[in-house]
């Protein structure tokens, strides 16, 4: 049996492969409801100022802040500046699902970064919701509102009642990407937005600067 | 691409010390560049028999109209262009010289033309010869920066952070700027090409960047002038966009006593 031991470890590792691959959403049972009703839990940014934090590989740490307005034509303007006015990005997401980037520095001005940006705010702002092809699943604790996308899918994932959002992830077909939290909202503007990457170091932080202080 | 994206997203701790070739837009975003492409237009060919001194003559005409009313009407109402600068750069460099401190109030004005919105903040500034400067916001975040010869000490809410010049050159940028400015050296720097505009009560100093790192984040910086004591009133940078940050300084102290202990990195 000379062979035994090279099937064995190619069906074992087979096997481990399969394990390994084995998607964390696989037990979601489905779930009756309405996917659009996460919507209400869609950010409304009116016009809002936050001071932000964000954290990358190396232990490397940046501070600005990032203002967020919507524009007449129903556009989202989304710019991030040093505190000491120096830019660092100015985008659009445009109501038609389109994105625009107006100024990026020529340092973050390479595509991995500005579509990894572009699709966490997506994420966030409750973007690239396609009613027809998204569904529900639910567990134990949890509601999940899923949308697929070009490349896994987005959850947002609620109490089971539907009343309180937990969390949002970008997803690959097996595991969350990124992980968000939004809370605190006050006139459809949430006070904290955190953004936090699971493959990598890149976490950003968002908390709100009052209004009325900002004017 | 996870590689990519690590590699893409170093420029957090050294904005200004990697460059990339190349500024083209990748598929599905946009540049504003190409939106502002100024239309080149060939003139129509000449008919045959017409003379080409006429034209040339009006064009030429037309040019320096143009450029005239540019240089002293459009960009700077109120302003004239001053031709002889001996005078305002001596008398400059005097005072700049007697001045071994600035403690003022600011007020940051950030303007976002396409937004048509602005985001203002306030805080206390200090500033000691030859490259010592403080600057603490208080409204509507709190923030403190020290600029202390080749560090710079952040303290951001809680977080405090010592940062060699080394690896945050937006910072080192940005002071060298306010030093510059402050201290009447941008306008013999060579990091600028300069142009000199008087008032009745003020004088504006219009910098270009010449140098290309400068010029990628600022078109202009106009520092205003006050005629009576030659402190500056207010330092604006003009991003290509549209943009600007104005910083404005009132409540002026010259050679006020400044303990050391304000610029200190511990």
């Amino acid at each position: 049996m000379p062979q035994f031991p090279t099937r064995f470890l190619l069906l074992s590792s087979c096997l481990l492969m399969l394990i390994g691959c084995k998607s964390v959403y696989k037990n979601l049972k489905p779930a009756e409801g309405d996917v659009r009703e996460i919507k209400k839990f869609a950010p409304d940014f009116t016009r809002a100022l936050y001071k932000t934090e964000v954290d990358v590989i190396g232990g490397h740490h940046l501070s600005g802040l990032l203002f967020i307005k919507t524009l007449p034509d129903k556009s989202v303007r989304m710019v991030f500046s040093n505190e000491m006015g120096f830019k660092f990005f100015d985008f659009e997401f445009k109501p038609d699902g389109g994105f625009k980037v107006y100024y990026i520095i020529k340092q973050m001005d390479k595509r991995p970064v500005i579509i990894t940006l572009q699709k966490d705010f997506e994420l966030v702002m409750m973007r690239k919701q396609n009613q027809a092809t998204g569904y529900l699943r639910k567990d134990e604790n949890f509601m999940y509102y899923v949308f697929p996308q070009e490349k896994g899918a987005n959850y947002y994932i609620t109490n089971k009642a539907g009343t309180e959002l937990i969390r949002m992830e970008r997803s690959s077909d097996r595991k969350p990407v990124v992980q968000a939290i939004m809370s605190g909202f006050h006139n459809g503007i949430p006070d904290t937005i955190g953004i936090s990457h699971k493959n990598f170091k890149f976490n950003i932080g968002l908390k709100r600067i009052e209004k009325n202080d900002a004017q | 691409m996870r590689e990519m994206i690590k590699d893409g997203i170093r420029f957090f701790s050294s904005p200004l010390e990697r460059g990339s070739e190349g500024n083209e837009r990748e598929e599905g975003c946009v540049s504003t560049r190409d939106l502002r492409m100024t239309q080149k237009h060939t003139p129509p060919p000449l008919s045959r028999g017409e003379s080409h001194r006429p034209l040339l003559f009006k064009l030429v005409m037309a040019l320096m109209i143009v450029f005239v009313s540019l240089n002293t009407q459009a960009q700077h109402p109120g302003y004239t262009q001053l031709t002889d600068l001996t005078k305002f750069k001596q008398q400059f460099a005097e005072v700049a010289q007697k001045t071994n401190s600035i403690k003022s109030d600011f007020t940051q004005e950030k303007s976002l033309s396409m937004l048509s919105d602005k985001i203002t903040s306030k805080g206390k500034f200090w500033y000691h010869k030859p490259d010592m400067l403080r600057m603490e916001y208080s409204q509507p975040f709190s923030y403190l920066m020290i600029l202390n010869k080749d560090n710079v000490y952040i303290k951001d809410g809680q977080k405090e952070n010592k940062v060699s010049t080394r690896s945050n050159k937006v910072f080192k940028q940005i002071n060298k700027i306010v030093v510059d400015c402050i201290q009447g050296t941008a306008l013999n720097s060579g990091d600028f090409k300069s142009a000199v505009y008087e008032s009745k009560g003020n004088y504006l100093v219009a910098l270009s960047p010449i140098n290309k790192q400068l010029s990628e984040f600022f078109k202009t910086i106009e520092i205003t002038i006050d005629k009576k004591d030659y402190s500056v009133s207010t330092i604006q940078m003009l991003e290509s966009s549209g943009d600007s940050t104005t910083l404005h300084f009132t409540n002026k102290e010259i050679n006020a006593t400044i303990p050391d202990a304000l610029f200190a990195i511990k």
